[in-house]
């Protein structure tokens, strides 16, 4: 079928007049071959199971013949998929079908799961044991030596630390926003968090992210319809009580600099008997001026905030604002209390163009309080080097150095370190964004393979590996069918309570379900 | 858009854009690389619960163009009522559907000939809220799992967006601020 295309957009160009040289130069390539690595095999380590790492795993097994590649994924976890189970808020099911690929992969005879088997020592930055959980470790050299390619997709273990700036942020009742979310998503490391959300009906999450606006939207879900989600039976507990019933979001810079996207406050403002109390006009009125010139996504949040929730304000039992130009200071506690009950803020104002997203604030000098009975700080997350990779990591930039996921350090011998997910790129952005940075990684080990600057030696990965260790492998190593086994029990534990899964919160429990 | 400083090996990224913005293919697909790109050592639709489709009624098929990332044309015949997701996923094209075809993500964004945008019942509200993150948005971008076929997008035609271009290291710096936190 032909037909003529109208010259109105300017994709036009790319779909008609690319094509002939598109075709000639995909008839070139089919005649290139002559790979300097045939016949040579690639022994590659992933370093972490979440999103990133099986987005490369699958990548890589997916471009070469079946037994080129192997892939051994290690997982400090009994369990896996990372911030795809851990992560992810539980009324967001939808999201976490991402796992029906990562089991795909998993299936391929040329993968290995390496669970319950932490690479590299602990981060000073990360608390140590918890009575839930306590990580085997085996150093990084070990991988080194047995593997042609390491990527490391471990992601971002801990919170930007803002105790030098925020005081009181060691109060009852002020909680990391990303404990939080590992506390009800039933992560080993959170189990004994133990917020308390029964103190007082006011809530401060402070950050303007997708992970505020999740801890906003758990707090403020009629507990019954969280109940039909795997969120865990002992959050569910805590949750029933919850006295919240007003919600502040507050950020330091103004609507159009948040970082949090659309369909996160849209769903807020849909939720069931949940009023969104109207911005002031002051944070409206630039936008409502310049409304022509917004970007898309501005401008669609621009319509959000001015139609306001689907509950009337008026009618609603709870409430939430977004709380802008605001600036944390110090968390408060009431005289002979430890228990929070207020947070103080700068004021902030923008330096320039309101509308852009980059636009920088300062303090003006005023100070304003909030009332406060339970805190959230989700200012953000920090990654840290493994032990023995520190001249790789990059403090300021929150990063592994790399160039399209490779690994640079100065005068260290990094060949065959690679990084894919938030330890590459930062902690931040959606699955969509860490599959397409994976897939460049995965591109990138292929290309060094091709060109014979990695692969080709003997290496012999987990076997290997698991003969250097020898006695010291005194711990259950956890396998992809040991892994089903679990996943199995949390579905039979879960279909009991009408959920489509309950979660084992203890790696003890997890383990148990194998002896 | 610069010219990238950043220079990093191409030869098997599908397609990059150019500075000019027009869709270039890589370098050099090689020997052991599978001529259409990727080796099925799993499939693509063994634990979907989402991408079945139907089997067009003779003299009822939609004809659909897809133009992949390497800028081939690849020409299907599809039943009504099936979406671009499934049918894509179904014919082994480099379609990811992360959610599971349930718009909960961008990763099955395409780009439609202008010609039949308008005939395709408009984005809802979720779908453009996913689009919003979607790499190289362009005015006739959709998620192939919202696009349905009806008898009047015979002779569709949909391009595969490039899905490189944002990926360079220096972008990722520059675009800090504007990322979602997650």
């Amino acid at each position: 079928m032909k037909r003529i295309w109208p010259c109105r957009y300017r994709l036009n160009t790319i779909f008609a007049n690319d094509f002939c040289e598109l075709r000639h130069l995909a008839e070139r390539q089919r005649q290139f071959s002559t790979p300097s690595n045939q016949g040579a095999k690639l022994r590659v380590a992933v370093v972490g199971s979440g999103p990133a790492g099986f987005y490369t795993a699958y990548r890589i097994l997916e471009k070469v013949p079946p037994g080129v590649a192997t892939v051994d994924m290690y997982e400090k976890l009994p369990v896996p998929y990372g911030l795809a189970r851990f992560g992810v808020a539980p009324d967001h099911p939808e999201v976490k079908n991402c796992q029906e690929k990562f089991e795909e992969v998993a299936q391929s005879p040329y993968f290995t799961f390496v669970g319950n088997t932490m690479v590299g020592a602990q981060p000073l930055a990360v608390p140590k044991q918890t009575p839930s959980f306590i990580p085997n470790h085996i150093p990084i050299s070990l991988l080194r030596k047995h593997y042609d390619a390491i990527v490391l997709s471990y992601g971002a273990d801990s919170d930007k630390n803002l105790s030098s700036s925020v005081r009181g942020l060691n109060l009852t009742g002020v909680y990391s926003a990303r404990a939080f979310v590992g506390w009800y998503n039933g992560h080993p490391e959170f189990q004994d968090l133990d917020p308390d959300v029964l103190a007082g009906e006011e809530a401060v999450v402070v950050g303007h992210g997708n992970v505020a606006l999740d801890v906003a939207r758990i707090l403020l879900t009629d507990v019954d319809v969280l109940r039909k989600t795997d969120i865990t039976e002992a959050a569910l507990v805590k949750l029933s009580e919850n006295k919240v019933n007003r919600v502040r979001i507050v950020g330091r810079r103004g609507p159009a600099q948040a970082s949090f996207t659309n369909k996160e406050v849209r769903e807020l403002m849909t939720l069931n008997g949940v009023g969104f109390i109207p911005l002031d006009e002051e944070f409206l009125s630039p936008f409502l001026v310049n409304s022509a010139k917004l970007a898309r996504t501005t401008k669609r949040l621009l319509q959000l905030l001015q139609k306001g929730s689907t509950t009337p304000t008026a009618d609603a039992k709870k409430h939430f604002s977004f709380d802008f130009l605001l600036s944390p200071a110090s968390f408060e506690a009431l005289e002979g209390s430890s228990h929070v009950a207020s947070a103080r803020f700068d004021v902030m104002e923008l330096q320039g163009d309101k509308l852009s997203k980059d636009t920088r604030v300062k303090r003006t000098g005023e100070v304003t309080e909030l009332p406060c009975n339970v805190g959230f700080m989700s200012v953000g997350y920090k990654t840290h080097p493994l032990a023995g990779l520190e001249d790789i990591y990059s403090d300021s930039a929150n990063h592994v150095n790399n160039e399209a996921g490779k690994v640079t350090g100065d005068g260290m011998d990094t060949k065959g370190l690679y990084s894919a997910g938030w330890i590459k790129r930062g902690p931040a952005g959606v699955i969509a964004e860490t599959m397409y940075d994976s897939f460049e990684t995965a591109a990138v080990i292929l290309n060094d393979f091709e060109v014979g600057e990695i692969g080709g030696s003997s290496c012999d990965g987990w076997e290997g590996v698991k003969a250097d260790l020898g006695d010291e492998l005194d711990w259950k190593v956890v396998s992809w069918s040991d892994w089903q086994k679990i996943d199995n029990a949390e579905k039979e534990r879960g279909s009991k309570i009408g959920k489509e899964r309950e979660k084992f919160t203890n790696q003890n429990d997890m383990l148990a379900v194998l002896e | 858009m610069a010219t990238p400083s950043v220079s990093y090996p191409r030869r098997y990224l599908n397609v990059i854009q150019s500075p000019s913005g027009s869709i270039l293919p890589s370098s050099n697909l090689t020997s052991f690389l599978s001529p259409c790109g990727a080796y099925r050592s799993f499939s693509r639709t063994a634990v979907r619960r989402h991408g079945h489709i139907n089997e067009p009624k003779p003299g009822e098929e939609i004809h659909v163009t897809f133009i992949t990332r390497e800028g081939d044309q690849v020409h299907v015949e599809a039943a009504e009522g099936d979406n671009l997701l499934d049918i894509a996923q179904a014919h082994d094209l480099d379609m990811e559907g992360a959610c599971g075809g349930s718009c909960a993500c961008s990763t099955c964004h395409v780009i439609v000939d202008p010609e039949f945008y308008d005939l395709i019942p408009e984005p809802d509200d979720d779908e453009n809220d996913m689009l919003d993150l979607a790499f190289g948005l362009t005015e006739t971008s959709r998620l192939g799992c919202q696009v349905k076929l009806t008898k009047e997008l015979d002779g569709l035609r949909v391009a595969l967006p490039q899905m490189t271009r944002n990926l360079q290291a220096r972008d990722f710096e520059k675009r800090a601020d504007e990322r979602p936190e997650q």
